[in-house]
């Protein structure tokens, strides 16, 4: 059956309809969000929530960045973490995750075994606390929010997906040079496999971008606050805020924003991840494709 | 291939060492606290932990830890290491310090927050009887009888009640404009209900408003339980309860309480008329909605004497309170903030000599409470003025011991200590005052009624849904999570409490 | 005997050599694995304490079950395990259903296009589920929410949805299908374009259209990934997202009939009783009974194609 061309460009704009109306669902929520975040508190009281502010302020940013040096100390610290965590984890997650792949490794079902046994199995939050703060003591150190992530069983899973289609063909030849598995590995396997890391390495980012848990957990230092645990706790404690900041300083009360500075919050937080996204995405996509290729 | 292999090690490397960096700062810390140096009192320097909740980290405490150490270096030779955590997190953490057994020596405790009886029968606090007896000797003669019969537990004292507004006191706070506006003489008001007439014409005026706050901490019910006369053994909003004056001490289902039914009905109806917000049973800012205008008055369960400023600094609306119904002295009422000494305390004799001096000593007290004077403060006279953007101001004097030795904040007038001295003197103290409940033999029960209860009772207390139909169901399906077993056992523990103690 | 067992373990080791080379590479990973998951695995026994502290977690009294009590012996037992189940059921579905759908459809368009939609799509999947809930409260608060506004404005009464538990299982499924749609959708996109292009032509060739290419060709292709991933989900099926049903819900009692799962009622048990043996018991029956699901359905699916499996 040879199809039209006709039938072929209107399934193209039925499509695309389809996939541009699901597009604007995912956004368009998050603007209202933004939208709020420069809205004037009594406004967003009294109106309510709209696409374009009802009247335009900044006070809820002016609020959130009063102490910029504890904000951008956050910053660091969540970038350090992001940035140390994700490639040591990736580092990690791969290796085993390509050894588990092997179909000629002798453990490889036991390992995936013990691999998937975590991901429903775990000793409880209690348990974790007392190993990392009490064997390990990880408490007030920046590894306390690093190493706990190292290895997530369902990203080795996934990692396992990807390294599955690797010929053996491929691993075969480079062991009759002479080749040692280490440099199989890194000179040829991960080569090829680059979308695999770039997706991996991508939701391993967001893994430690996202937490606030850990470093709730394990941090009583201000130094070492990473920036969604310190939104976190202003967006908990906004009223204890607004009445320690009443306190000696005469400041007209009704001007300091509650739920605008909140949505304020979320902004700061979810804002830089979605401006780096986009260009990593242009990685992404290349990265799937080079996948394709290979395939 | 060999050199590109450790190239990537020396990145690890760089990377683990740049990360050892910033733990480092922590780790000097700990050092320098280790340098043990004998004081001139011949005792040996000891780091007492003590878990505070708040608003987290301030910036300067490890400043205000060396001030403290300073003050304390030839006396009880003392450096006190502060956890500070924030309200909605501190639950979970000194929960998993407990749990993990974590040597740490102080923390608040109180019947709301790190709940006091259930570390208490899980022991994980210190019977401090003796240990007051022969370190504390100040601090006990300071609290009143009381306080140490609401710290009790079994006979045996596992907390310090810090000293602040003891009694239950029901008020009705309403903005002054509001009052003016209306002509509406507050003094009249006796109960509740009689804020109708005033709700009624604010709504004719403005049907966009909700005059009354009904949400978070300021939900009507609980707050105003005491002026319904009755006290809650059991646990908040948990079936158990007590009614004020009762001698032959019965132990109540509390939503069975004829008062408390009308209340619904009450509530049933404000809702219907938009005296609140419809949706309160979701919102937890309590200040939000005064703050913008939309709300004027609000209910509090514990009047004091500057309650008013209070207000002022947390919505910048001028109130008026007044307050209704009579002033209760109970076993919750105190044991809303309390320091207990925990079990792994390395140091407990210390921990209870500087609990007696911090009580004690107006000089500490404010210290912890308001940080170093010049550099965090200003005195005058008796006030203490914040500087601006103070790197550190708790500002919450009563989380940390006795209040009424702290300065007063700024709008707080001359003699609020003494004036809730005098109230706390006054009020009458329940019965029941000193029992407290142990809920450990009917565990499951518990568990099983207070799910049913967060299923219904905010919807009951804001209105949501006719008393009518929803109560009888309500009741119905706590009975059949086992609210009786939880009354009787109470009333076994009671019973037993009344037969020691009279 | 002893021989024979040496024999038999050579033979062995002849068809499969023990790679070193590999198991050092597995090496750094696997410790990690043991670090934080295996030794907290002592935690296990928590569930069967009564927890005094005086005598430490590891010397505390033995109960037996008497942790577990709680769970059955409740009248919830039954709605919180209903609500679990159907609603992750509903959610696992839906989610697979769609995302292979979209995928396949994806699959029709120039590279360029797909870009922009799946920037998109994923955008939600970063997003915390503290931050989905105040999304969630712009569109549905009662005040100031967009729907009811709109309601409003049509003329209609405005519902409060907090207080209106039986459109619950939808919000927290679209909720759901557009934080995870445009990860799912990219998952299988991504299995679907390594796919070499030749069958698919050759296909064609033969006459098969395009329902047919899409049945016979693609979805088998797709298989493997697809009962990965359902079996992931199965394990977890007994799990709920606590963040999900906790913020999104603004823990409303109203709404418990519907939206109370295992993981939000044991949260709330925990705040009252303040017992970790009964939170960490509730924990323990949820990791059994996926545990026992997964083990099942693994069975199932080696039986009929043992390169499915997971192990």
């Amino acid at each position: 059956m040879v199809q039209k061309k006709g039938t072929k460009t209107i399934s193209q704009i039925i499509i695309n309809i389809i996939f541009i109306v699901i597009a604007l669902c995912c956004v368009v929520p998050l603007f209202y969000i933004l939208a709020a975040s420069f809205t004037d508190e009594m406004s967003l009281a009294k109106e309510g929530y709209h696409l374009l502010p009802t009247k335009f302020s900044l006070e809820a940013f002016k609020y959130v960045f009063k102490n910029p040096a504890q904000i951008l100390n956050a910053y660091v610290v969540t970038i350090v973490v992001t940035v140390g965590g994700t490639l040591l984890s990736l580092l990690c997650t791969s290796m085993l995750a390509y050894v588990m792949a092997r179909k000629d490794y002798k453990f490889r079902n036991v390992l995936s075994f013990l691999v998937f046994f975590t991901l429903l199995f775990n000793g409880g939050m209690v348990a974790s606390y007392i190993v990392n703060t009490q064997y390990y003591n990880l408490k007030d150190t920046i590894f306390a929010m690093i190493l706990p992530y190292i290895i997530m069983p369902w990203h080795v899973f996934l990692m396992n997906g990807f390294f599955k289609d690797t010929p053996m063909a491929l691993i075969e030849a480079a062991k009759i040079d002479g080749a040692s598995e280490a440099y199989i590995f890194f000179k040829i396997v991960a080569p090829i496999s680059k979308p695999a890391f770039a997706t991996i390495g991508l939701f391993t980012a967001f893994t430690y971008w996202n937490d606030w848990w850990l470093s709730m957990l394990y941090i009583n230092e201000n130094k070492l606050t990473s920036l969604q645990y310190y939104l976190y706790r202003i967006m908990n404690n906004i009223e204890f805020l607004r009445s320690s900041m009443a306190a000696g300083v005469s400041v007209d009360l009704s001007q300091i924003p509650g739920e605008t500075a909140r949505m304020a919050l979320c902004v700061v937080a979810v804002g830089p991840m979605l401006i780096v996204f986009p260009f990593f995405q242009k990685y992404f996509v290349k990265g799937i494709t080079v996948g394709s290729v290979k395939g | 291939m060999r050199k590109k292999m450790r190239k990537g090690f020396a990145v690890t490397l760089a990377m683990v060492t740049l990360a050892g960096s910033l733990t480092g700062c922590g780790k000097s810390e700990e050092q320098k606290s280790q340098s043990t140096g004998d004081s001139s009192s011949g005792l040996e320097e000891v780091t007492l932990t003590w878990y505070i909740p708040g608003n987290g980290p301030q910036t300067d405490t490890a400043k205000v830890e060396d001030a403290i150490y300073e003050y304390l270096k030839d006396d009880l030779n003392v450096r006190i290491d502060f956890v500070e955590c924030d309200w909605g997190s501190y639950d979970d953490k000194v929960q998993m310090a407990i749990a993990s057994q974590e040597a740490f020596d102080l923390c608040y405790t109180a019947h709301w927050s790190n709940n006091f009886y259930n570390n208490v029968s899980k022991n994980a606090f210190l019977e401090l009887n003796d240990l007051l007896d022969e370190y504390g000797k100040d601090l006990k003669e300071l609290i009143p009888d009381e306080g140490w019969k609401a710290a009790t537990v079994n006979g045996n004292i596992y907390a310090v009640p810090n000293m602040q507004i003891w009694a239950y006191q029901g008020a009705i706070g309403v903005e002054n404009s509001v009052l003016e506006k209306y002509n509406f003489d507050l003094t009249q008001v006796k109960e509740l209900k009689d804020m109708e007439p005033l709700f009624e014409q604010i709504k004719a005026d403005n049907p966009d408003m909700y005059p009354i706050v009904n949400c978070g901490p300021a939900e009507l019910l609980n707050n105003y339980q005491n002026t319904l006369g009755y006290e809650e053994l059991a646990g908040s909003k948990i079936p158990g309860a007590l009614e004020y004056g009762d001698d032959s001490m019965t132990v109540v289902n509390q939503f069975e309480l004829p008062q408390v039914q009308e209340f619904f009905k009450m509530m049933y109806e404000w809702n219907q008329k938009g005296y609140f917000r419809s949706d309160s049973a979701t919102v937890t800012d309590e200040n939000m909605d005064i703050q913008i205008g939309k709300s004027v008055s609000k209910l509090t369960s514990t009047y004091k004497p500057g309650v008013e400023t209070d207000t002022k600094a947390k919505t910048g609306k001028d109130f008026t309170f007044q307050q209704i119904g009579e002033s209760h002295l109970s076993t919750s009422s105190i044991t809303a903030a309390l320091t207990a000494v925990s079990r792994t305390s390395k140091n407990p004799e210390r921990a209870m000599m500087f609990l007696n001096k911090l009580n004690t000593d107006k000089e500490l007290y404010n210290l912890v409470c308001f940080g170093i004077e010049g550099e965090h403060y200003t005195k005058d006279g008796n006030y203490a003025i914040p500087v601006e953007n103070s790197a550190y101001n708790p500002n919450q004097d009563w989380v940390y011991g006795d209040q009424f030795n702290a300065l007063y904040r700024e709008g707080q007038g001359e003699d609020d200590w003494a004036r809730t001295e005098e109230i706390n003197n006054s009020a009458e103290p329940s019965l029941a005052l000193g029992f407290s409940f142990d809920s450990t033999p009917v565990q499951t029960q518990l568990a099983s009624v207070s799910a049913v209860v967060d299923e219904y009772y905010s919807s009951l207390a804001t209105g949501m849904v006719n008393p009518d139909e929803v109560l009888p169901e309500f009741l119905e399906k706590l009975e059949q999570a086992g609210s009786k077993d939880l009354i009787a056992e109470c009333q076994k523990q009671l019973d037993e409490w009344v037969k020691e103690n009279k | 005997m002893r021989d024979t067992k040496v024999k038999r373990m050579k033979m062995k080791k002849a068809r499969r050599k023990m790679n070193w080379g590999l198991t050092v590479l597995a090496i750094p990973g696997f410790a990690f694995l043991a670090a934080f998951y295996y030794v907290p695995l002592i935690g296990i026994v928590i569930p069967f304490k009564q927890v005094d502290y005086a005598k430490g977690i590891w010397g505390s009294d033995w109960v037996g079950f008497k942790n577990f009590e709680f769970l059955f012996k409740s009248q919830d037992a039954f709605r919180i395990t209903r609500n679990t189940l159907c609603l992750n059921a509903m959610f696992i579905t839906l989610t697979l259903v769609s995302a292979i759908f979209l995928a396949i459809l994806m699959n029709e368009l120039t590279r360029k296009k797909i870009k922009v939609y799946q920037t998109a799509m994923f955008i939600p999947y970063f997003v915390s589920w503290v931050v989905a809930s105040y999304v969630v409260y712009a569109m549905l608060s009662p005040d100031m929410g967009v729907i009811p506004n709109l309601m409003e404005s049509a003329g209609k009464d405005p519902i409060n949805f907090y207080a209106t538990p039986k459109v619950w299982p939808v919000i927290l499924t679209i909720a759901y299908l557009w934080k995870n749609i445009g990860y799912m959708t990219l998952l299988f996109y991504a299995t679907l374009i390594s796919i070499d292009s030749s069958y698919l032509e050759a296909a064609a060739i033969d006459g098969a259209n395009r329902r047919q290419q899409v049945f016979k060709i693609m979805i088998p292709y797709m298989m493997p990934t697809i009962v990965m991933m359902a079996l992931l989900q199965i394990g977890k099926i007994f799990y709920s997202d606590f963040g999900m049903f906790y913020f999104l819900t603004r823990n409303s009692g109203a709404l418990y009939s519907t939206t109370d799962v295992i993981d939000t009622y044991v949260y709330r048990a925990l705040r009252v009783t303040g017992d970790i043996g009964i939170s960490s018991a509730a924990a323990l029956y949820q990791s059994i009974v996926g545990f026992i699901l997964v083990l099942v359905s693994n069975l199932i699916v080696k039986k009929r194609n043992n390169d499915y499996a997971i192990f």
